[in-house]
């Protein structure tokens, strides 16, 4: 409701500073200024690199120059692996992501509804947490082998924890006075939960769900390194740190930094907007 | 919503009892209690009963007998220790040099606009990038020992630690700063009286991410390629077949994470409390 009403005060307050200098270059200048300095960072760096490295004659094993990734980059037969293996990894990456965390969530709705549950379940879940998860990766792979199944049962273990912390923290800190406002409404506690509970406690479910997605990431790109013939980025990483090229190597974690950005930054960017505005209209 | 159904009535009243207050305190913990011994009791019996129930190939999940006494004195305790002793070294060690670099990079990329604009794109880019994929490359960069594993360690703690410690630097409160300002503080008493000691905080929490990331890291970078330490026995083990020796050390790593976990609580309670009074 308070969002509501300052809107029309908000555009009459902004329309003068608008009239006063022409948009265009008030968006370039801002943009400019936002752009330039990581920019310059990036071109100063890259070259100085590359100067460094051909100056000081550093083998490619230590760091290989940035043309040399650039041209692995550009080869064909490296396209050809990469689009392969990036869908593999990402595949897997997906599912175990959509399991885990969608399993997570309803497990840690269940807790933060039922004192008795969360009360039982509490102490497995804290000494699950403090386990390093990666150290499960070699009884998976005895118990599901090396294929998909494996990879995207790892990532949906490492997915699973945080949609369980974030879900169950959200929904325990939904303010008590909304809690209390629907029950003096007469709210049943279906409403008050899709109608209350839920909206509030979104967004941070939704960070929670952003941290699922890089650890179902992490999941996956491990499973790869633990099973040796499960494909993707992983096994790539391997083969190419076998081969000691290095160049391509950093070509890989290039690819894969892309599609961390991606997916964690862009895609979830989307998915906060979309259900800040889905829940909107009931908050 | 309007008016107040039949329905929604005879609803109304369960949920106030629901509420954290609304129950009685003793009964309801009595029912709680026996729900966690009870289901603790029922996993545990399932854990013995089960597994010899799919003999077919049994050697799949061991039997928890079979791992209690892999705990026990009889255990293989020389090799869990010896590997638990490179593995929380190697974390030691990295944390050491992801929080020293973690910690000034937050304070200048904190304290300077340009630079925190110039290299935060980036800082934010590499943070995407599952730090585990650098295994491969530390390992060539530094062998099987356990420097690979402390370079890795040390990437992967340091990012929690400098967005923790940018963010404490970025949100120190200016009114504070005016006011030393304004009686006459010099920009390093400024530094050393307001910024400092308000950073305490913020780099512990990023400290409680970052113990559990080293213990991680380091176990993970062992899992791909290592002489020692526990991703080594557990591959060991996995491939030999000696489960209850694998779970073994499953159950020792859930205790060694709950113990970093406690250490890092009770190190920010000391330094709180040993903190001047504000």
């Amino acid at each position: 409701m308070s969002k509501v009403t300052p809107a029309p005060d908000r555009v009459r307050r902004r329309e003068p500073a608008a009239a006063r200098r022409p948009l265009g270059t008030g968006l370039a200048a801002r943009a400019a200024f936002l752009l330039l300095p990581p920019v310059v960072v990036g071109v100063v760096g890259v070259l100085l690199i590359q100067l460094v490295i051909s100056r000081f004659e550093i083998s490619g094993v230590v760091i290989p120059k940035p043309t040399d990734v650039f041209e692995v980059m550009r080869s064909e037969i490296f396209m050809e692996q990469i689009g392969e293996s990036t869908w593999q990894t990402w595949k897997a990456t997906l599912i175990g992501f959509v399991l885990g965390a969608g399993s997570g969530v309803v497990l840690g709705t269940l807790m933060a509804e039922s004192r008795l549950v969360r009360f039982v379940l509490y102490p497995y879940v804290v000494a699950f947490q403090s386990l390093p998860k990666i150290a499960l990766a070699p009884v998976c792979v005895l118990w599901l082998g090396f294929g998909l199944t494996m990879k995207f049962s790892f990532a949906a273990m490492l997915a699973f924890f945080p949609a369980v912390i974030a879900t169950l923290a959200a929904l325990s800190t939904v303010p008590r006075t909304r809690l209390e406002m629907a029950t003096a409404f007469c709210a049943s506690p279906r409403q008050r939960f899709f109608r209350v509970s839920l909206p509030s406690a979104m967004p941070g479910i939704v960070s929670g769900l952003e941290i699922s997605m890089a650890f179902a990431l992490i999941g996956a790109i491990v499973g790869e390194f633990v099973a040796p013939s499960a494909g993707g980025l992983g096994q790539l990483l391997l083969t190419y740190s076998e081969a000691i090229n290095v160049a391509a190597e950093f070509s890989v974690l290039v690819v894969l930094m892309v599609l961390g950005v991606l997916q964690n930054k862009i895609l979830f960017g989307v998915v906060r907007a979309g259900t800040e505005r889905f829940f909107e209209s009931s908050r | 919503m309007t008016a107040p159904s039949a329905d929604a009535r005879s609803v109304a009243p369960p949920r106030l009892d629901g509420h954290p207050d609304g129950e009685a305190r003793s009964a309801s913990a009595a029912v709680r209690w026996g729900g966690l011994v009870v289901v603790t009791a029922a996993l545990l019996a399932a854990w013995q009963i089960l597994p010899s129930g799919v003999q077919g190939d049994g050697s799949s999940v061991p039997k928890l007998d079979a791992v209690l006494k892999a705990l026990g004195p009889s255990g293989e305790w020389g090799e869990y220790l010896r590997a638990l002793r490179t593995t929380l070294g190697e974390a030691f060690f990295g944390l050491l040099i992801g929080f020293v670099a973690g910690v000034v990079l937050g304070v200048l990329l904190g304290e300077s606009r340009i630079l925190r604009q110039g290299f935060y794109p980036y800082a934010v880019a590499l943070q995407a990038l599952p730090p585990i994929a650098l295994a491969p490359i530390f390992v060539i960069w530094f062998g099987l020992g356990m420097e690979s594993k402390i370079g890795l360690v040390g990437a992967a703690t340091l990012f929690p630690i400098l967005v923790s410690t940018m963010a404490g630097v970025a949100e120190t409160d200016r009114g504070r700063i005016e006011m030393a300002t304004a009686f006459g503080a010099s920009r390093s008493q400024i530094r050393l009286k307001i910024v400092f000691p308000g950073l305490v905080v913020p780099i512990f929490s990023g400290l409680e991410i970052s113990v559990v990331l080293s213990f991680l890291a380091a176990i993970a970078g062992e899992l791909i390629s290592a002489n020692a330490g526990v991703g080594v026995i557990l591959q060991v083990y996995q491939r030999d077949f000696r489960l209850a020796e694998e779970f073994a050390v499953l159950v020792i790593l859930v205790a060694v994470g709950l113990a970093l976990a406690l250490l890092v609580r009770l190190a920010r309670h000391f330094v709180l409390e040993r903190m001047p009074n504000e």
